[in-house]
């Protein structure tokens, strides 16, 4: 009797203790698996929790524990006895015979006391079975190294301010441009925004330097047909038509040529031979400088070395990594939409796999993510950079044109031959 | 319940059941032949028999004209005690009580000669006693508490046994003098007169004839009302019912129960002892060999209800000492430690 009521009071006291220790234990589960820590720790913390909780409940009930002799006064209350029990036990009477039926005269209330305890083991189980998305990596610091595109543009705006062909002010302009970007805050640098920017500006500047060699290309060989004119002969219509016409294109360029030059190519038929010479020479320097600078325009997403990725962190382009260990490291923009598609050129395509070895996305290449279990619906599991598809010409009839594809309605049509006005007039500055 | 077996030797202190079982006997032939004459009032006698045979005196309050007086002329005609009656006035003087030496002339010498009062007797009626003076009323301090009596520096033992009953009216009059607690601390039983119902008056009507001494037989003589008086204190109590008698008696004391709130003073060690000699007395009338918590708690209001000093409180909401003594018992349990929630007592089929 009395150690039954013992039991009951010890659970009385556990049973509060138990739902404490459950419900931490269900927090510190998730905690746990949210960050990858050993499970078996959590388990060897939460049986110590139970074990003190135990060992806490026995010392706030023993105060109510039943001794014998109490436990004798529940019984013999319950049958009635007037303390026979307690008189017999004490030495004061003779022992009573005991009913032939055993006695039970307590009854284990579990509904009350279990229910909060049942509860709180779900809430363990829940917190054991319910998915857990890993933390967000902390932030990085800000990166020190410039986008590759500003550093590209920056590197051609010191050539073309050594080179001296183009006009000052106009460099001044472009170098502001330059700057601007370079003046953004350093966490903004690897934002899409900014990268995008940093690539427009870069590609415009490759298009202009492109378009400025082979001008400066043109003219030089205009003044080379003009050094070759047999003396005192007069200077043909279409030659000056070609030296005007490049003038033009020279001085009316978004990089023009600097002034001075630009007076004496417009004025190439009163030079003396010296000064042809020189302008000559100066126009031949510079397109060989420039025509010589790497302006091809990359793919989207360009190539940077490991050390240089894990320097910055950019929350909105949702970068994808591959292993720290390997050497080479690809960023991708996944927003860039794919321009990848007939006619138009390169571009980013749909999820793929990339070999990070590659330095040409010429095939499917593909991205993998190292801990696919632990992702939840919305994170990224990678992105890609593919050659377009190019449809292959069907063998239709190329009329016209020499279309090699009619399209498809809305696509544009790769055409594989020139018209003859385009053949001409490459003819002619190609002699 | 079954019988102890016989085959086993009793321990040790257990009283003989036959001497239980003939001490119940007797006892309830004197409950018959005093409730053959007062009518309706079957537990006033039983306690009554209860607080004699723990040796306790009896304070017994009513209206007149109830029987008070009756009964204890029953009492010294049924256990053939030597019996003096005083009527307390406010003029009786503390000698009047216990006695008083005379002057006497014997062979030509003069001395002073004792001669007992009424106190010396082995049961004393003290009619309305809150008539007399404090001074008075204090003269049976001593001769109650220590049934001797000192006179002149000489002590004179008191015969045994020796009972106090007294009487006293509830209704404030004129000329009355309340008890002094001290006086009030030393009567085991404060038992209440209460009128009878129709039918008992009836048959009091039909039997009864004004200024006629009803006839009532010796039940058991002084010497086996000794021997009963002995038998009640060799009665068993249990370890058990000492604690709760203990519990109970620190419960009547302010902030230490519920109802202590309307208590200034509570019960003394002296209702201890008081309770756990009546609660012998009772389970021997019953006969038994040991008492339990069920005879505490029937002889618990008469003990602990003239021996609480309630507070202007209780007055005011008209709660009277009985009514306070009656919620101290129910609420005191008699198990000192409760069971858990998780568990509950079974019923019994």
């Amino acid at each position: 009797m009395a150690r039954r009521v013992n039991w009951g009071w010890w659970w009385h006291r556990l049973g509060p203790a138990l739902v404490g220790v459950n419900l931490g234990g269900a927090a510190a589960l998730l905690l746990f698996r949210q960050l990858r820590w050993p499970l078996a720790l959590w388990f060897a913390l939460v049986g110590a929790a139970w074990l003190i909780a135990a060992g806490w409940a026995w010392w706030r009930a023993r105060t109510n524990f039943f001794a014998e002799a109490e436990g004798l006064l529940r019984l013999e209350t319950y049958l009635r006895w007037n303390n026979i029990l307690s008189a017999a036990a004490a030495g004061g009477l003779r022992w009573p015979g005991l009913p032939a039926q055993p006695i039970r005269s307590l009854q284990w209330q579990w509904g009350k006391s279990a229910q909060p305890v049942l509860a709180s083991l779900a809430f363990l189980l829940a917190a054991l079975v319910i998915p857990v998305s890993a933390p967000p990596k902390p932030a990085l610091p800000p990166p020190t190294q410039l986008p590759p595109a500003l550093q590209q543009a920056q590197t051609w705006t010191d050539t073309l301010k050594e080179e001296n062909l183009v006009e000052p002010a106009t460099m001044e302009s472009w170098a502001e441009r330059l700057e601007q970007l370079k003046q953004k805050p350093q966490q903004e640098w690897y934002g899409q925004e900014s990268l995008e920017a940093d690539e427009s500006l870069r590609n415009q500047l490759a298009q202009e330097i492109d378009a400025l060699g082979k001008n400066l290309k043109k003219a030089a060989d205009l003044l080379d047909a003009l050094q070759n004119l047999p003396a005192g002969a007069s200077l043909p219509a279409d030659l000056q038509a070609a030296l005007n016409a490049e003038a033009s294109a020279l001085q009316n360029s978004n990089l023009p040529m600097r002034q001075e030059l630009a007076q004496m190519l417009n004025n190439a038929q009163n030079l003396s031979p010296s000064q042809l010479a020189y302008l000559k020479n100066q126009l031949q320097q510079g397109a060989n400088g420039l025509n010589s600078m790497p302006t091809t325009m990359v793919a989207p997403g360009s190539l940077m070395s490991a050390q240089g990725l894990a320097q910055y962190y950019d929350p909105n382009a949702q970068a994808a990594y591959h292993s720290a260990q390997d050497d080479q490291l690809r960023y991708v923009r996944p927003n860039a939409r794919g321009a990848g598609a007939t006619g138009t050129g390169g571009g980013t395509n749909g999820l793929s796999f990339a070999s990070p070895t590659d330095l040409r996305a010429q095939k499917q290449q593909g991205v993998n993510s190292k801990n696919l279990n632990s992702m939840v619906p919305g994170d990224v599991v990678g992105i890609s950079i593919s050659a377009p598809p190019r449809e292959q010409a069907d063998g239709a009839a190329a009329g016209a044109g020499g279309g090699a594809s009619q399209g498809d309605g809305g696509e544009a049509v790769w055409r594989e031959e020139l018209t003859p006005q385009e053949r001409a007039l490459l003819q002619q500055y190609f002699k | 319940m079954d019988s102890p077996a016989a085959s086993t030797p009793p321990p040790t202190g257990v009283i003989d059941p036959a001497l239980t079982q003939e001490a119940a006997r007797k006892l309830k032939l004197l409950h018959a032949a005093i409730a053959n004459v007062i009518f309706g009032q079957e537990e006033l006698i039983s306690l009554a028999i209860t607080g004699l045979l723990a040796g306790g005196h009896i304070l017994l309050e009513g209206l007149p004209g109830l029987g008070k007086t009756e009964l204890v002329k029953c009492f010294a005609k049924a256990l053939q005690l030597d019996t003096k009656r005083v009527q307390f006035t406010p003029d009786l003087l503390p000698g009047d009580i216990t006695g008083n030496p005379v002057l006497q002339e014997t062979g030509g010498e003069r001395r002073f000669v004792f001669q007992p009062g009424p106190v010396f007797t082995n049961l004393l009626l003290a009619d309305e006693i809150n008539r007399a003076s404090p001074k008075t009323q204090s003269a049976l301090l001593e001769a109650m508490q220590e049934r001797r009596v000192t006179v002149l520096g000489v002590t004179h033992q008191l015969p045994e046994p020796f009972f106090v009953l007294a009487t006293q009216n509830p209704i404030e009059l004129e000329g009355t003098y309340p008890l002094p607690e001290a006086q009030v601390d030393r009567f085991l039983f404060k038992l209440e007169v209460s009128r009878v119902a129709t039918e008992v008056l009836e048959k009091i009507v039909a039997h009864r004839r004004l200024g006629e001494d009803p006839l009532l037989a010796s039940v058991m003589s002084r010497d086996e009302l000794l021997q009963f008086i002995a038998l009640a204190r060799r009665v068993f109590l249990p370890p058990v019912v000492i604690e709760y008698i203990a519990r109970l008696v620190n419960a009547s004391h302010p902030g230490q129960s519920a109802v202590s709130q309307y208590i200034k003073y509570g019960a003394s060690p002296r209702a201890a002892i008081g309770l756990a000699a009546a609660a012998r007395a009772r389970a021997l009338t019953q006969g038994r060999g040991y008492a339990g918590t069920e005879d505490v708690q029937a002889v618990a209001r008469p003990i602990l209800q003239h021996r609480l000093i309630l507070h202007y409180q209780a007055r005011l909401e008209g709660l009277t000492s009985a009514e306070i003594a009656s919620r101290l018992v129910a609420e005191v349990p008699v198990e000192a430690k409760s069971l858990p929630r998780t568990l509950a007592a079974a019923k019994i089929n």
